[in-house]
């Protein structure tokens, strides 16, 4: 197919997608929201600020966390390559490497890290 | 559109109930009919369903809730005094079995516009105009372009947990608000998901005490009446904080347990049920501890649990002789009323049959324990909605709606100010 043939294709779909679009919206254009029903639902409450404010996700922790999980796994691909061929010494090193992460990920856990919210 | 709206008439019908005086109990049985799906939010249904005396002062926000069903609604009113607005073409009817019937045909006429959906009691306004407005038509001066959409934006405050200056959330909820018992209102001030500050704005509706305990207090009643009674109440406020806890199906099955409950039942499998689905360790299950002070402010249940030996059932000779000693001291946190309930439920069920056996009768009419707590002649227990405000700041919101599905808050009215 040539280049021009998918271009024509992809006029015509994008064309269709649009179309059908407005269509499928016809039903609905003379439906009117009342302003008493765009006010969010409170049992009867009303709210007193907007809610368009700003607050801590906090998931910070749980981001590190990921990344002292990730580091490790990271280093362990080209470390499993070259194993065998380095034998006890490898492993020795990979493990003085685990137990430094290890580290972080215990300082997560006391810092209640693992405590999901 | 004409088939379409037929197909829609075979579904059951959504209704959203805001509940009044007296009607929690009635509700929940209402739950179980087939015919009809009870929303959580008044979006999603097409009749507001108001069941019991809404008492004035709540007036106002039943207007607002009437206007946040989408048009076309209709309202029924179930031992109910219609709105102002809506008086003449309100839909009253009295007996409860005739709900399913009448909500199934209002939804009908409706849908296949046999009949016109009711009017807008609020006017349809913004609650602020903020349109056009600004340099831009944003509603206002500046960066944050003053008043969006009427409301004003949050100023920020010091976070609770760490001292971040953060958006605090004020807004105020209920008192139709499914979650929370019938008639409680409160302004709340959350940051992000945690409670800040709680303000209750009006009471729970008072409950009237049910007939066979008002008997208690003037003459020797059947000790199996009384223990059933307790027994459903018991039953029927476990039912409420499972259905919060998502546990659907197992909280329609206690209701249908409910029903049908006779003396010497056993409810083991029903504690067995809880336990798998793991409802003693859903959200908020390990909070929501009380205070000796408080737990002998709200007395009944949530006080024997917490440790308090309040019972007046320990005084009276009949209840000894059928070997009753009070149940509890399991702790102060949610779980543990939440077993009280299951304890005090097993236990009045095994009382209530070894009294219909033996056909004992109460002896001691000074005062008597019903669901809430010690009752005496004169002295109803009060309303302790109160305590919310010490026990809700610092919880995460799920926890702290499963602290006031595990308490019993509502006062029990006094009959004697009813007649006078």
């Amino acid at each position: 197919m040539e280049a021009s043939e998918l271009f024509a294709l992809m006029i015509i779909s994008t064309a269709t997608f649009a179309l059908g679009l407005v269509l499928a919206g016809i039903p609905f254009s003379s439906l009117r929201i009342s302003w008493p029903q765009r006010a969010p639902f409170l049992g009867g409450g009303i709210p007193d600020t907007h809610a368009w404010s700003r607050f801590h996700v906090r998931y910070y922790p749980m981001t590190l966390l990921l990344i002292a999980f990730e580091m490790e796994m990271m280093f362990m691909y080209p470390w499993a390559v070259v194993y065998v061929a380095e034998g006890v010494k490898a492993l020795v090193e990979m493990g003085m490497f685990l137990a430094i992460l290890s580290i972080g990920i215990v300082y997560g856990w006391r810092e209640g890290v693992f405590k999901w919210q | 559109m004409n088939w379409l709206a037929r197909l829609a008439c075979r579904a059951p019908v959504p209704v959203y109930p805001a509940i009044g005086r007296n009607a929690l109990p009635q509700i929940q049985d209402w739950r179980l009919d087939a015919r009809l799906q009870w929303t959580r939010s008044p979006r999603q249904a097409r009749i507001l369903l108001v069941a019991g005396d809404i008492l004035p002062e709540c007036r106002p926000a039943l207007r607002r809730l009437h206007d946040q069903l989408p048009a076309p609604s209709i309202t029924l009113w179930w031992r109910s005094t219609p709105l102002a607005g809506l008086a003449d073409r309100a839909v009253v009817f009295e007996d409860a079995d005739e709900l399913g019937t009448i909500a199934g045909d209002a939804c009908r006429s409706l849908l296949l516009g046999d009949r016109q959906g009711e009017p807008n009691l609020c006017p349809d306004e913004p609650p602020a105009p903020f349109e056009g407005r600004g340099d831009h038509g944003q509603g206002g001066e500046g960066m944050m372009g003053g008043k969006p959409y009427g409301r004003p934006m949050a100023m920020t405050a010091e976070d609770l947990r760490d001292g971040l200056e953060l958006d605090p959330l004020e807004f105020s909820i209920g008192p139709f608000w499914p979650v929370l018992p019938p008639g409680l209102a409160a302004r709340l001030v959350l940051h992000g998901d945690v409670i800040a500050e709680v303000e209750i704005t009006s009471a729970p509706f008072p409950v009237d005490l049910q007939p066979v305990f008002e008997q208690a207090l003037e003459r020797p009643v059947p000790i199996a009446d009384l223990e059933m009674a307790r027994a459903r109440n018991h039953l029927r406020q476990l039912s409420h904080s499972m259905w919060l806890s998502g546990l659907e199906s197992a909280s329609l099955s206690v209701l249908r347990q409910v029903q049908a409950l006779q003396p010497h039942d056993s409810i083991s499998g029903l504690c067995e049920r809880l336990r798998r689905v793991g409802f003693f360790f859903s959200a908020g299950a390990g909070r929501g501890e009380i205070s000796l002070e408080q737990a002998e402010r709200l007395g009944g249940p949530a006080a024997r649990a917490a440790g308090l030996e309040q019972d007046a059932r320990t005084r009276d000779p009949e209840y000894r002789k059928l070997g009753f000693r009070p149940v509890g001291g399991r702790g102060n946190d949610c779980r543990a009323r939440w077993q009280q309930w299951l304890d005090e439920a097993s236990q009045a069920l095994h009382l209530a049959g070894r009294a219909r056996s033996s056909g004992a009768e109460t002896s001691y009419t000074e005062s008597v324990e019903a669901p809430r707590g010690n009752v005496q002649c004169g002295r109803y227990p009060a309303d302790a909605s109160a305590i919310l405000s010490e026990l809700l700041p610092g919880l995460e919101w799920s926890e702290a709606m499963a602290t006031i599905a595990s308490l019993d808050l509502a006062g029990v009215a006094d009959p004697g100010e009813g007649r006078a």
